[in-house]
């Protein structure tokens, strides 16, 4: 992704400006500037409205008295965001602390060995994510209210390894692809145990796939929608959901639910931004050799 | 221990966790979608009735209109998607520094929960205060008195906006680093033999890029076929049931009306239909010999 570093894009030498060229090159600015604005406006727009006071959210103008209290409105006693938070990083911290390690050591095994119908068994994991996620929501409630665990995190701990674990595999197995085995043979002719290998060979050297399975696996399970609608009520709501919470009877309290969607986003938007490059390298990777 | 029974562990817990995650349930559903079973008469499976329901969906009126708004709803995302997608990617995939700076922080809006999205539009597309519907109204004034989410049409235009808006930067991201992949020597040697740069674009870079393109189409149409959030955040598969796509529908026969046979049925429906689209996309990019 790296502009320096990439080689195949396709500037030509520089001639002395034509009037084709010079319209071209407007066409082509304002162009961009179209992309940038129907992509970014929306997240400028929801940022300004969380900073809105109850009158100012209905106007469009730019001038407006910025105010701190929508955040303080919305971890308040009435509506409790610190809660839903601590669901959304419980569930999101427990999901990645299993899917990374299991990931991690099913692409090596599937990169470093010959196993008997290897294209099958990706072809496999791949699948799963094929199948709409709604036709296991019905066997997951049924399965999660007899084991008396509908509304808690656990539920969706559960469920959010179904669609973690096989993207995680994909990533990184498309890393360690690309390490050089050469480095763990001469470890292994060194004599250190395969373990010892994994551990301080490949991991640091798949650090960056990993880095990037972790983002990404980050970022669907938090931002996780249906399950949480389904199998939470009260409890163990996490945060896309509860931003139903700021649409009431009287109508929506748009800079109320803006604020709580900037604290919402914000971890996710930062993380992203650290690992994009290798998010990038990764996600293509993944599915394109 | 042995490198055999090595590689086996290694990969058997992530197996393992497939199965019981996705796997098992989805045996037990297909299980569900064999009987009729209404949730609000009794917390147990009841009769066994083979095959009916899935017999029932067709002769159901709500579930081809279902069907049709699918169908509309996924080629107009993943065609506008994929070439605004590609247009984007040829605009960015130059040698400039915004450019660069661009494609940095294109993959915020990935990293942004659909369902904020879906309301965050609803917030914008309001007739009285939204910005988005001052800005349409203003560029196009024919259509500022249009209430987007107030039409069959309209609001079908503003689900699949909003769908193509999550996926543009991932898709662009996604081609850019395709076409920045490409070797620069065929573009040099076009550009000395003359070829215009129409002639380029359509013989050398699209032909190239064919295999990502596949990729890109089977991807948006998998993510397309499962769009959920949206749906629920924006329209809720209204007004009436214009923008009832499958997924939604099959979540309103669940856990609106409690009909869990035949939700699971059409469930099923839905991922055959999703498992057939891949196979048909799949072939394309064997033929390609693009895939592995």
């Amino acid at each position: 992704m790296n502009a320096s570093t990439s080689p195949g894009t396709k500037t030509h030498a520089r001639h002395p400006l034509k009037p084709k060229k010079v319209f071209g090159a407007i066409f082509e600015n304002i162009a961009v500037l179209l992309v940038v604005i129907f992509l970014f406006l929306p997240i400028f727009w929801i940022t300004l409205t969380a900073f809105k006071d109850n009158q100012d959210v209905y106007s469009i103008s730019l001038l407006f008295h910025a105010t701190l209290e929508n955040f303080k409105t919305i971890f308040s006693s009435s509506f409790q965001l610190g809660n839903f938070y601590i669901n959304s990083l419980i569930v999101v911290a427990f999901t990645l602390l299993i899917t990374i390690p299991i990931s991690v050591l099913a692409s090596y095994s599937l990169s470093r060995y010959i196993i008997p119908g290897k294209q099958y068994i990706m072809f496999g994991i791949l699948a799963t994510q094929f199948i709409p996620l709604i036709v296991n929501v019905i066997p997951f409630f049924i399965i999660f209210r007899n084991w008396g665990v509908l509304d808690t995190t656990l539920a969706l701990i559960i469920v959010n390894l179904g669609h973690t674990v096989p993207y995680a595999i994909w990533l990184t197995k498309g890393f360690i692809d690309r390490i050089p085995i050469d480095v763990e043979e001469a470890a292994l002719i060194d004599g250190a145990s395969r373990l010892r290998i994994l551990w301080s060979v490949l991991l640091p050297l798949a650090k960056p796939g990993i880095i990037t399975a972790t983002v990404f696996c980050f970022v669907i399970t938090w931002n996780e929608f249906m399950f949480a609608l389904i199998l939470t009520n009260r409890e163990a709501v996490t945060l896309p959901v509860a931003l139903s919470y700021f649409i009431g009877e009287e109508g929506v309290q748009w800079n109320l639910m803006s604020a709580a969607g900037v604290t919402f986003i914000l971890p996710a938007v930062i993380f992203m931004l650290i690992v994009r490059k290798q998010f990038v390298q990764g996600m293509t990777s993944g599915s394109v050799k | 221990m042995s490198n055999r029974a090595y590689k086996y562990a290694l990969l058997t817990p992530a197996i393992l966790l497939i199965a019981l995650t996705t796997v098992y349930p989805l045996i037990q559903s297909f299980w569900i979608s064999l009987h009729s079973w209404d949730l609000t008469r009794s917390i147990n499976i009841e009769s066994f009735v083979g095959l009916d329901n899935y017999i029932r969906a067709f002769s159901d009126t709500q579930f081809w209109n279902s069907v049709l708004v699918t169908l509309i709803f996924t080629a107009s995302t993943v065609i506008a998607t994929i070439v605004l997608g590609f247009c984007v990617a040829l605009l960015l995939s130059k040698e400039k520094k915004h450019l660069s700076f661009l494609r940095a922080i294109l993959i915020i809006p990935f990293a942004l929960s659909p369902a904020l999205v879906g309301y965050s539009w609803r917030f914008m597309l309001n007739p009285d205060y939204g910005l988005f519907d001052r800005i349409i109204g203003f560029l196009i004034p024919p259509l500022s008195d249009v209430v987007w989410l107030g039409s069959p049409t309209t609001s079908m235009i503003a689900l699949v906006s909003v769908v193509v808006w999550i996926w543009l930067p991932f898709m662009s991201l996604m081609l850019i680093s395709g076409l920045m992949g490409l070797p620069e020597e065929v573009f040099e040697a076009a550009a000395v033999d003359g070829a215009s740069k129409w002639a380029i674009l359509t013989k050398i870079t699209v032909p190239m890029m064919k295999p990502i393109l596949l990729i890109a189409t089977i991807l948006m149409t998998m993510f397309t076929l499962k769009a959920f959030d949206p749906v629920v955040t924006l329209t809720q598969g209204g007004p009436g049931t214009s923008t009832e796509v499958l997924n939604f529908l099959i979540y309103k026969t669940g856990f609106r009306y409690f009909d869990m046979g035949y939700s699971a049925a059409l469930g099923y429906i839905l991922a055959i239909i999703t498992v057939g689209f891949v196979v048909f996309y799949m072939r394309s990019l064997n033929k390609g010999g693009g895939w592995n």
